[in-house]
């Protein structure tokens, strides 16, 4: 198709002669105030490439799941694509507001919901509720899901995979220790007590393991019925400020501390999501808080390890429990792009959002299926049964109610945020810095951010 | 001086000059007149929007304690390398110096780490002394140190010093052997009849002749602190446990390419380039005045 390069080359000449003049003179000048660099907002955009190209940061096994279900759109309809492997979420987030920089850009890009606003700021995308077709049923996607997508009324983002934290567990180990492996912990200080059983008895060497990552924070907090930044986390305005100055944060750092004091805890390390699992699987530490992604995994990984795994709720910090916060990412599509590809790029979109492809994707990695029919068709299928552990991460997310604490946090400066989270929380649980003094320490760094 | 005419004309040399002219143009000044200027922004990426704040983005670094922080670990870290690989790179030179067998041997596993990337030298750190998996880490434990350097600021900051310092004692000792071999071997015996010992021998005697060499080494040690060392900090602590080992080159990595702040990274860059420069002319001006360059 060849008019889809047409004039493409002399809009992108502009406008990154326009940003590099921009920036010149206005330090020559020295001038103050607001300049729009750009070529703005409106202006067109070029696709990277004549066939549709997607940037994902799938790896390994839900790599290989999602080039499948690539070929198979392919196949029914006729319009090629390309996705594209690019490492992280970090590196797509990375490449994608580049892209959006320079005017040249793919058709979907797979954003981690944390960086979500991040990309929403740039003003620079569609939302894709208005690249799909008027019959679509949007009311079929689990409203637990989209809720999170949907800023300012309007769908921005596709929901595609999508997961929360759960907590797995060695069932060997527990029946080792003389615990009931049909009724694990589902409170921190049950976690508390399950370890000191699993460890006195001589069977591991510490109770349980986690990445040091925000989103299981984010968790605990939401579980709690807790915000974690005001304006409801962000969905009801510019929040301002961390809220640690209440007895969800405090309790679970206390805990924490604990855990760590009295070697409970295996610390991975920072965001060290593959050491955590590892972990877990040489049987060092009898639970692990970790993503539903991982189902397949621990499924695998148990057995060649020679234990049995099972998951269940994620624990929460005293005895109530609201609901999870999502996790995992969507598809963005940059706006501007001409409208022939436009409708290519809807159809992308409704067949990832389908029944069967959310239920091929369901089953190859873990992510929950976003659509009731595909929920509704799996359970008559028989396939909950039969694969128990496929299904707590759904119940977890059904059986939340609509609290804005189960909102994930939406603000643009996450990743700092998140940083600053993740670092201060160390000397809290190492016992180097008092709880009350991180938690403050940790509202003015992450205000700071927000100011 | 009277000038030596190499060249017939000047655009030959004009001619032969222009590749290196122009790469350091484009790859090292532009990009240096490009950060400074961004560093008066406040840059909106992915939207291609840059507000003119003018010193804002130093004033911010003059008012945080992270950076100021930041800054204090760098040096002690720059101090404990350059001095930490001088050292032991001085007293291994001298060994291979004083051996009599298997010298060609000594000197090639001496020199060898310096072959191994920075990347890959990390990694095989992080195995060797992971908290729980590290190959390592039980038989030092069992000195009493309890080895778990994801929490414990001191001891990562402690290991990546350590890792920094080995990496880069190939590159000293072949400069500082090839400058003992060029110590006269006259020199040596007069010392030796004048019943001088080793140790004596060494810093009396030899580091006062090998003192343009130590200079340069200094120079090039602290740029490597500096500069080198980002790959080790990236592999192993991401700049933690809370910011323990969070250099300044690590620091302004991670608010460019991870939080896309880049007017503040830019003005974290710029005050780096002073700090290094600065360094940089205190050294040159101290070896000057005492470095012995004969005669």
């Amino acid at each position: 198709m060849p008019d889809r390069e047409r004039s493409g080359g002399s809009v992108r000449r502009s406008r990154r002669s326009v940003l590099r003049t921009s920036g010149a003179a206005l330090a020559a000048a020295g001038v103050a105030g607001c300049v729009g660099g750009g070529g703005g907002s409106g202006g067109s955009a070029e696709p990277v490439n004549d066939e549709l190209t997607l940037w994902h940061a799938m790896g390994g096994g839900n790599g290989e799941t999602l080039n499948a279900l690539g070929d198979q759109f392919e196949k029914e309809t006729g319009i090629s694509i390309t996705m594209q492997f690019q490492d992280s979420y970090e590196s797509v987030l990375t490449n994608f507001l580049g892209a959006l920089e320079s005017g040249e850009v793919p058709d979907f890009a797979q954003i981690d919901s944390l960086f979500a606003k991040q990309v929403l700021d740039t003003g620079r995308v569609e939302p894709v509720e208005e690249l799909l077709s008027d019959g679509f049923p949007v009311e079929d996607f689990l409203p637990n899901v989209t809720s999170f997508f949907t800023v300012d009324g309007t769908l921005q983002s596709l929901p595609f995979n999508n997961s929360n934290a759960i907590m797995y567990y060695n069932r060997t180990a527990f029946e080792e220790a003389g615990l009931d492996p049909d009724d694990p912990p589902s409170t921190l200080s049950e976690v508390r007590s399950a370890s000191e059983t699993l460890v006195d008895e001589g069977v591991v060497d510490a109770g349980i393991t986690w990445p040091n990552h925000v989103w299981f924070v984010e968790h605990w907090f939401s579980t709690a019925g807790q915000l974690l930044f005001d304006a409801e986390n962000g969905h009801a305005g510019e929040p301002s400020t961390l809220l640690t100055d209440n007895d969800t944060a405090r309790d679970l750092y206390e805990w924490w501390r604990g855990m760590a004091a009295d070697d409970l805890y295996v610390n991975p390390g920072i965001e060290a999501w593959g050491q955590a699992t590892s972990a877990f699987l040489q049987q060092e530490a009898a639970m692990l808080l970790t993503s539903t992604a991982f189902v397949a995994g621990a499924r695998s990984g148990a057995e060649e390890n020679g234990f049995e795994v099972d998951n269940a709720f994620y624990p929460t910090v005293g005895e109530e429990r609201v609901g999870p916060v999502i996790g995992g990412a969507s598809f963005f599509v940059p706006s501007g792009l001409p409208d022939d590809r436009r409708e290519d790029i809807g159809a992308f979109l409704e067949f990832m959002a389908s029944p069967d492809a959310q239920k091929q994707w369901h089953k190859g990695t873990g992510y929950y299926p976003i659509r009731q029919t595909a929920v509704d068709e799996l359970a008559s299928a028989g396939w909950f049964e039969e694969n128990p552990m496929f299904r707590t991460a759904l119940d977890q997310l059904q059986e939340s109610g609509d609290d804005p604490a189960t909102k994930r946090m939406l603000v643009g400066p996450a990743r700092q945020s998140q940083q600053i989270i993740q670092d201060t929380s160390v000397p809290v649980f190492t016992g180097d810095t008092g709880v009350e003094e991180g938690l403050s320490k940790m509202k003015s760094d992450v205000e700071n951010e927000l100011a | 001086m009277a000038t030596r005419e190499v060249f017939e004309s000047r655009w030959q040399a004009a001619a032969l000059l222009l590749p290196t002219v122009l790469v350091s143009i484009v790859f090292l000044y532009a990009p240096a007149v490009r950060a400074f200027e961004l560093s008066l922004f406040e840059v909106g990426f992915g939207t291609g929007e840059a507000d003119f704040v003018g010193l804002e983005n130093y004033r911010t670094l003059l008012t945080s304690s992270e950076y100021h922080l930041s800054v204090l670990l760098t040096v002690l870290f720059a101090v404990a390398v350059v001095v930490g690989v001088m050292s032991f790179s001085l007293v291994v030179s001298f060994l291979i110096h004083e051996v009599e067998v298997g010298k060609g041997l000594y000197l090639v596993s001496a020199i060898w780490p310096y072959a191994l990337p920075p990347a890959v030298a990390g990694f095989v750190f992080f195995f060797l002394l992971h908290p729980d998996l590290g190959v390592l880490t039980r038989p030092i434990e069992r000195f009493g140190v309890d080895v778990d350097w994801f929490s414990s600021g001191p001891q990562a900051f402690a290991l990546i010093t350590v890792v920094a310092v080995w990496k880069q004692v190939g590159y000293n000792v072949i400069f500082m052997s090839a400058s003992m071999n060029n110590i006269p071997g006259s020199l040596t015996e007069t010392a030796r009849l004048d019943g001088v010992g080793r140790l004596r021998r060494l810093l009396w005697v030899y580091a006062p002749i090998m003192s343009p060499t130590l200079a340069f080494l200094a120079v090039m040690n602290t740029i490597y602190a500096f500069f080198g060392t980002f790959a080790f900090i990236d592999v192993m602590t991401q700049g933690g446990p809370a910011g323990a080992t969070n250099i300044l080159i690590f620091d302004l990595y991670r608010d460019a390419l991870q939080n896309f702040e880049f007017g503040v990274a830019s003005a974290k860059s710029v005050v780096l380039f002073l700090i290094v420069g600065g360094l940089m002319y205190v050294q040159f001006r101290v070896t000057e005045k005492h470095a012995y360059y004969g005669g």
